[in-house]
């Protein structure tokens, strides 16, 4: 945020991501020019609304991922990789079943409830004395993924009415009508992103470690339920709305870790953009690798992030037994 | 110069369940000391560094620092009086030195506040006094043990705290870095009347740097005096269960 490279640098990712977005409203089956009403309600109606969402992912969705990495201090972590984004949908899933999406904020709440108790379980299930182990964190991760699916799936079968509903959160996509709903989830990521940005430097300390970050005058306890808290409200919102997009915070703020190193300061920033620049490329991807037709946006980012997910593992496994 | 206490624990104590780790442990610290504590793996030394550092919370017992109860203080104004340095860590995040080091910075200041220039001069004045500047862009990840030890005894000059605590910082040195390090801390404890208190395995060096040991067996305070005093061949047979020679009062030799 400092210096003037660094502001050069902000100015190109944002011009990039301008560009993108005109592209992304270009892109459909129905061409918007010439404009007409039926173009303009369009774009109002479907092309808008979905671009912004799509943005809103892209910066939550990375920034939750540094977030995660510094408060497990592991550089694997991620909402979907966690089993959170998962615990979100069954958390949605049943609040269909159960008929609360009639209620304001209903599958929300329900969905961000779910997603705090699944980070619940996996710092109980995976916590050794006051630390966190990193295989058991993401073998953590991967028994609630397991087990939220399956209780998925006992809803689906047991409420076929309502199955397309919740197999799209499992697919993910960021197709909204409301506008009432974008407007939900840029409150929740604005708000979320701005307290993380404010703890930057003290997530920077907790990568040394909880003692490290104390005998530094951070207040450990504090901070990590504030930014643990946060993040996981934004995850919550975004899978209730456009269900599970995974890797995008694993892929982000790894490769711009790469560019600009480990500080919270210049990674946050930065991967608010990166993140924006990754989702809106996938979403230009999910609707024109088969066009006419349309893949998930969700399927676009695991066909990405699983090998790199793969790949991360296998360097780390070199790391540990060269 | 004046004789005043910096660290005061008084009738500490800390257990895990049933086990008692340490046991109504009491003694004072002077400002400007450099102190050794020594005992065997199990003694409770990290324990006792733990505590004061408040990392951990007393059973019973208080500890005082500058006139003030650990507990009173919050954590940034106790960063701004004990700064630690660990036991080695494991890096999983490429920070360079220069970044660790101005970390020692975060006491003084707010969220969102940038480095001012008086930060960055006090970093640059740290990693010159410890030989680090020449590296400061490096990672952690590629710097050697006795690099890392240096960036980290930095980053504690860099927090300006009258104390600073050391939690077994030359295990896995050499004798040359082992004595590299003493020296600086030697030289930081004379110039700028910091206390220093040094988890410690090398006998013979802590004979040679230290004003007075802490040594401690099996939880319990077994001897607060001048090194001569508490390295003797009695005391050791005691301590560790191994014979020595000591000679001149200042070489011990084992003798097993």
């Amino acid at each position: 945020m400092k210096n003037r490279g660094d502001v050069f640098w902000y100015i190109l990712l944002i011009l990039f991501i301008i560009v993108l977005s005109f592209i992304s409203l270009f892109i459909g089956n129905i061409s918007i020019f010439p404009l007409t009403e039926n173009t303009l309600f369009i774009l109002e109606n479907i092309r808008i609304p979905r671009l912004i969402m799509c943005i809103l992912c892209g910066c939550g969705l990375s920034v939750c991922g540094c977030a995660y990495q510094a408060i497990f201090r592991n550089p694997l972590s991620d909402p979907y990789i966690l089993g959170v984004s998962s615990g979100a949908s069954l958390g949605a899933a049943l609040a269909i079943v159960l008929h609360l999406d009639s209620i304001f904020f209903g599958v929300s709440f329900m969905s961000f409830f779910f997603a705090m108790l699944s980070v619940f379980l996996i710092i109980k299930i995976s916590s050794v004395g006051n630390r966190l182990h990193t295989t058991t964190l993401l073998l953590s991760g991967i028994a609630i993924n397991f087990l939220m699916s399956a209780l998925i799936s006992i809803l689906m079968i047991f409420n076929q009415q309502n199955m397309d509903e919740i197999i799209f959160w499992t697919m993910g996509s960021v197709s909204v009508s409301r506008y009432s709903d974008v407007l939900i989830t840029f409150f929740s990521v604005f708000i979320s992103i701005t307290i993380i940005l404010i703890y930057a430097k003290d997530l920077n300390a907790l990568l040394l470690g909880g003692d490290s970050a104390k005998n530094l005058g951070v207040n450990v306890e504090k901070t990590k339920k504030v930014i643990l808290f946060f993040s996981t409200l934004m995850v919550g919102i975004i899978v209730s709305f456009c269900g599970v997009i995974g890797f995008v915070g694993l892929i982000v703020p790894h490769i711009v870790r790469i560019i600009v190193g480990a500080d919270n300061r210049r990674l946050i920033p930065f991967s608010i953009l990166g993140g924006i620049i990754f989702m809106l490329i996938a979403d230009i991807l999910s609707r024109t690798l088969i066009f006419p037709s349309i893949l998930p946006i969700g399927a676009i980012t695991s066909l990405v992030g699983a090998p790199f997910f793969i790949y991360l593992l296998y360097n780390a496994k070199k790391q540990l037994n060269p | 110069m004046e004789d005043k206490t910096i660290i005061q624990v008084k009738n500490l104590s800390y257990k895990i369940r049933e086990n008692i780790i340490l046991n109504d442990v009491s003694f004072s610290l002077l400002e400007g000391g450099f102190y050794s504590l020594i005992g065997t793996n199990g003694s409770g030394k990290t324990t006792l560094l733990r505590l004061i550092a408040n990392n951990i919370s007393p059973t019973n017992g208080n500890i005082i620092i500058d006139g003030k109860d650990i507990r009173e203080y919050s954590p940034k104004s106790l960063a701004r009086k004990i700064s630690v340095v660990n036991q080695e860590n494991e890096f999983l995040f490429d920070f360079s030195a220069h970044q660790i080091v101005i970390m020692g910075r975060m006491p003084y200041q707010k969220h969102l506040q940038n480095d001012s220039k008086q930060d960055l001069d006090i970093v640059k004045q740290s990693m010159l006094l410890t030989n680090t500047w020449q590296f400061k862009d490096r990672s952690i990840k590629e710097l050697s043990g006795g690099e890392r030890q240096r960036v980290f005894i930095a980053r504690a000059l860099a927090q300006k705290t009258p104390i600073i605590l050391l939690d077994e910082p030359l295990s896995s040195l050499d004798i040359r870095h082992k004595i590299d390090i003493l020296n600086i801390l030697k030289k930081i404890n004379e110039e700028n009347n910091i206390t220093i208190l040094i988890i410690l395995h090398d006998l013979s060096l802590s004979l040679q740097y230290s004003n007075k040991i802490i040594s401690l067996k099996k939880g319990n305070l077994f001897g607060f005096s001048s090194p001569q005093r508490i390295l003797t061949k009695e005391n050791i047979k005691n301590i560790f269960d191994v014979k020595t020679q000591i000679i001149d009062n200042k070489y011990i030799v084992f003798d097993e």
